[in-house]
């Protein structure tokens, strides 16, 4: 599904908004369709769009995009859904790949918030601990909120008190693609995001069948690997008692 | 022709006119002048070596012509050289010690924007056709430091003392010392921990880093979150996201940063969301970033303009505050860093740099724009720590020194460490921290100024606080009155010769809005910004009620002849720090000489409070003329 009805809107509206999109490398979508469950049980992951039904239940629907545009090298980043669903090229938020033989680099990676974050990923999501509020930097207009759209959080059991878990399940790759690549953000230094080609890397929105399950924590959905609804509240194994830590969120039942 | 070299700009000659090349604008010019262009160093030169600058004229219908050269801006140039019609010009910036004006200090030696040697050179191109273009470049000797031992990478450090080494350095560093005009100066070219020793085994322990790898966890329970709650609309912290979003400083407008294209002032606040996408550094907020946001313009320190160039197209500063990616927003404003330096906190004999006024004159120091530093260090506060008994006895260091005011005025769970200055750096006087707190718990929305909230000394219980009085006001258990003029000016601190009671009078200038600085608010004419940090009173300020003529009192002059009465020999000067000079306040005596002292110890008696000081001397003399001896008890 493409953004047709955000195309007429944005003929209509292109000479007011053409400067304004040009500097920031900004194209808005609206998607004409709902989510079918709901726009707040709905994840962009990687080039998918998962919703989730009252009982969990995962179901890929079209991912909006821009289609007036050529897709940005990094591709689109987009947050929320039907009206309030906008899409902005990921490199007008965050600097490209620097990219040496088969390793890339991304300096200044994405983070929740403008807090103290500490990141890791795991199979084409990337995953963060901390959120202390930084010191001496001016205050973001609803604090409690994710100031970069497109992350889950919730409080970290047991952490420290004030400590929260944040998931991506669509962050930034050398190529837009989250196949193929595997990644980790390093923090000796200034924080940076590094990805390596490997072939035999497992990621989200994998397809999937019987024969290609899918990495644990995820599960095969119309054939493709998405993940469980995210419910961020963990960053390691034992902040999951009786349960497993996976993108963030504990989870029960079998590997 | 031979080419002309034209004279330094006489009325522009000295520090005072130095300008920081952040913090000036750049000036639209009509496309015609950029058919002169001038190549001159984007990076800083360094102290006592020779530059070079090369003009270029790069319209074709342009040819020929001379190039004369005009320094407009900072320190005198020497050895200026133009070469080849004057396209090219060479010369030499002066010695460190020259352009900063006075020894230089032992340690990291701080440079604001008036001591880096910047200079401003313009280049006039004429052609025997009548045509003329004039460009202006910039070149500076040096990044700004702060002073303090926890270093940008990046900003070269200079090294006040003799026969430096590097004893230890961090894995993967080649950098080396440089001397230059007898200064040495190292470039840390990685993060982490440096060792240095002077020629005499003195040693100094530096640590680099980037301010963006550099954690802001300071709020952190247990450490400072009170602080950290302080600053969250701290005027300071603020400062970009307003001035990015369209307000201005303290909530106005701001003031005009930047000319417009066709080189004329232009009137509105000058913010980028309203203008279209220049590059940093060309207009605001680029010619903002160096005040108003963490880090060097120009170095590669992980500050805020290197982040906004590694960002790419993220760091597109044509967006309003909250859509500017997290680094920018860490980096952005006067944050943590700004004035503590990246890497890591100093280790703690290290930690009374950050006293020194110099970590603000990084941006107060920028004549004649900025010259809240300049005109405090014409003052008397500026080098109350000279003395060396002034700087090591407590009873003195308490008014003397930053460190001991801030001892003095902090609660008693709260005592900072031991900043005390070590010897061979230097005055610092009674610095920016000792009035303003820049992150007071106690005052998170304090006002402009963030002024320092110290309690009212017991000799003025009652009054308003101001963080002039404790050191303005005697303290009742000294042996002799120290400086008094706080409590002469609200009628307070005198005794009744017979009985010992408390001798109060009207306080009449108690009402003037903003107490001390209603008044001394003078100094230098010569700053656009920041003279009132002079703390000068003139005749002017009490103008408004008393008329134009000069007010003159003869309080002192009479207290003079009381002390000669009383003790036969002249009065001290001062008498607080005269140890001879004691008075016994348990005979009427005792208690009229306090009352002298009181008026001397005030040299402003007369303009604070003349009539309270005519009935402190009134009363002494009626003790002092009847008995006419020497105190007895």
């Amino acid at each position: 599904m493409t953004c047709d009805r955000s195309r007429r809107i944005g003929a209509r509206a292109l000479l007011a908004a053409a400067t304004t999109a040009s500097v920031l490398g900004i194209s808005s979508c609206r998607s004409p369709a709902r989510a079918p469950d709901g726009e707040g049980d709905c994840a962009d992951v990687e080039t998918l769009r998962v919703c989730w039904s009252g009982t969990g239940s995962p179901r890929v629907v079209k991912r909006p995009v821009p289609a007036s545009a050529p897709a940005p090298a990094m591709g689109w980043r987009c947050v929320g859904g039907g009206a309030a669903r906008t899409c902005v090229s990921r490199a007008a938020s965050a600097p490209a790949f620097a990219c040496e033989g088969s390793r890339c680099e991304q300096r200044h990676p994405r983070m929740p918030d403008d807090g103290e974050w500490q990141c890791t990923d795991s199979a084409g999501a990337t995953v963060c601990m901390g959120g202390e509020r930084a010191a001496g930097v001016a205050p973001a207009p609803a604090p409690s909120q994710p100031s970069d759209a497109g992350w889950f959080c919730g409080h970290r059991r047991g952490g420290d008190p004030g400590s929260r878990v944040c998931v991506d399940l669509s962050p930034d790759f050398p190529d837009g693609r989250a196949r193929g690549w595997r990644c980790r953000t390093l923090h000796d230094g200034p924080a940076r995001r590094v990805c390596e080609r490997d072939a035999a890397a497992h990621t989200l929105a994998e397809a999937c069948d019987p024969a290609h399950p899918c990495v644990d924590g995820s599960r095969c959905a119309e054939g493709w690997c998405v993940p469980e609804r995210p419910a961020p509240s963990c960053w390691l194994e034992t902040d999951c008692p009786g349960g497993r830590c996976r993108f963030g969120s504990c989870i029960t039942g079998g590997a | 022709m031979r080419p002309m070299l034209m004279g330094r700009a006489g009325a522009l000659a000295g520090a005072g006119a130095l300008a920081a090349a952040s913090l000036a604008c750049r000036r639209h010019e009509p496309a015609r002048q950029d058919c002169l262009r001038l190549e001159a160093p984007q990076a800083p030169v360094g102290f006592d070596v020779t530059f070079s600058i090369a003009a270029k004229l790069d319209c074709p219908d342009l040819q020929g012509g001379r190039v004369a050269w005009l320094q407009v801006e900072g320190p005198a140039l020497r050895e200026l050289e133009p070469a080849r019609g004057g396209f090219e010009l060479t010369a030499r910036v002066p010695p460190l010690a020259d352009v900063v004006g006075a020894p230089v200090p032992w340690g990291v030696v701080p440079l604001s924007p008036r001591t880096r040697g910047e200079v401003v050179l313009q280049a006039t191109w004429t052609d025997d056709r009548g045509h003329t273009l004039a460009r202006q470049a910039r070149v500076a000797a040096a990044h700004r430091a702060r002073g303090l031992p926890n270093t940008p990478v990046g900003v070269r450090v200079h090294l006040g003392g003799e026969g430096w080494h590097v004893s230890a350095r961090p894995a993967g560093s080649t950098a080396v010392l440089d001397t230059a005009g007898g200064v040495a100066s190292l470039l840390p070219d990685v993060a982490g921990d440096w060792r240095l020793a002077d020629g005499g085994g003195r040693a100094l322990a530096l640590r680099s880093g980037r301010y963006d790898e550099t954690p802001l966890d300071c709020g952190r329970a247990g450490c400072h979150a009170g602080i950290t709650d302080a600053v969250v609309t701290s005027p300071m912290t603020t400062v970009l996201a307003r001035l990015l979003d369209g307000g201005g400083e303290g909530g106005g407008p701001h003031p005009p940063l930047q000319t417009s294209r066709d080189g004329g002032a232009q009137a509105k606040p000058a913010l980028p969301h309203a203008m279209d996408a220049r590059p940093p550094g060309q207009d605001y907020p680029g010619c903002a970033l160096a005040c108003h946001a963490t880090g060097e313009p120009g170095a590669r320190d992980g500050g805020f303009a290197h982040v906004v160039s590694e960002l790419g197209a993220a760091g597109d500063l044509g967006r309003r505050w909250q859509a500017l990616p997290r680094d920018l927003h860490r980096l952005g404003g006067v944050g943590c860093l700004a004035c503590h330096g990246p890497g890591a906190i100093p280790e703690a004999s290290a930690r009374w740099s950050v006293l020194r006024a110099d970590v603000c004159a990084v941006c107060h120091d920028a004549p004649p724009r900025y010259g809240h530093v300049a005109a405090w260090r014409r003052t008397a506060m500026a080098r109350a720590d000279a003395n060396p008994r002034a700087r090591n006895e407590p009873a003195c260091a308490r008014c003397h020194t930053t460190a001991g005011f801030l001892a003095t005025v902090s609660t008693p769970e709260r005592q900072p460490v031991d900043r005390r200055t070590p010897d061979g750096v230097g005055p610092v006087g009674i610095s920016c921290s000792a009035c303003h707190a820049v992150h007071d718990p106690k005052r998170p929305q304090a006002g402009r100024g963030l002024l320092r909230d110290t309690p009212v000394p017991a000799m003025l219980a009652g009054t308003a606080a101001n963080v002039c009085l404790p050191c303005h006001t005697p303290d009742a258990a000294d042996a002799r009155p120290s400086a008094s003029a706080a409590a002469v000016w609200l009628g307070r601190g005198g005794l009744d010769p017979a009985t010992g009671a408390p001798l109060t009078g009207a306080p009449l200038h108690a009402g003037i809005t903003g107490g001390c600085v209603g008044c001394h608010r003078g100094g230098p004419s010569d700053v656009e910004r920041g003279a009132g940090h002079g703390f000068r009173a003139p005749a002017s300020v009490c103008a408004p009620c008393h008329g134009p003529a000069l007010i003159t009192s003869d309080v002192r002059a009479r207290a003079g002849e009381l002390w000669r009465r009383l003790r036969k020999q002249e009065p001290p000067a001062p008498a607080h720090a005269d140890a001879t000079v004691n008075v016994d306040r348990r005979t009427p005596l005792g208690r009229a000489a306090w009352n002298v002292l009181l008026v001397l110890e005030d040299r402003g008696a007369g303009a604070h409070n003349a009539r309270y000081a005519r009935a402190l001397l009134d009363a002494a003399a009626s003790v002092i003329e009847a008995g006419d001896g020497r105190e007895t008890r």
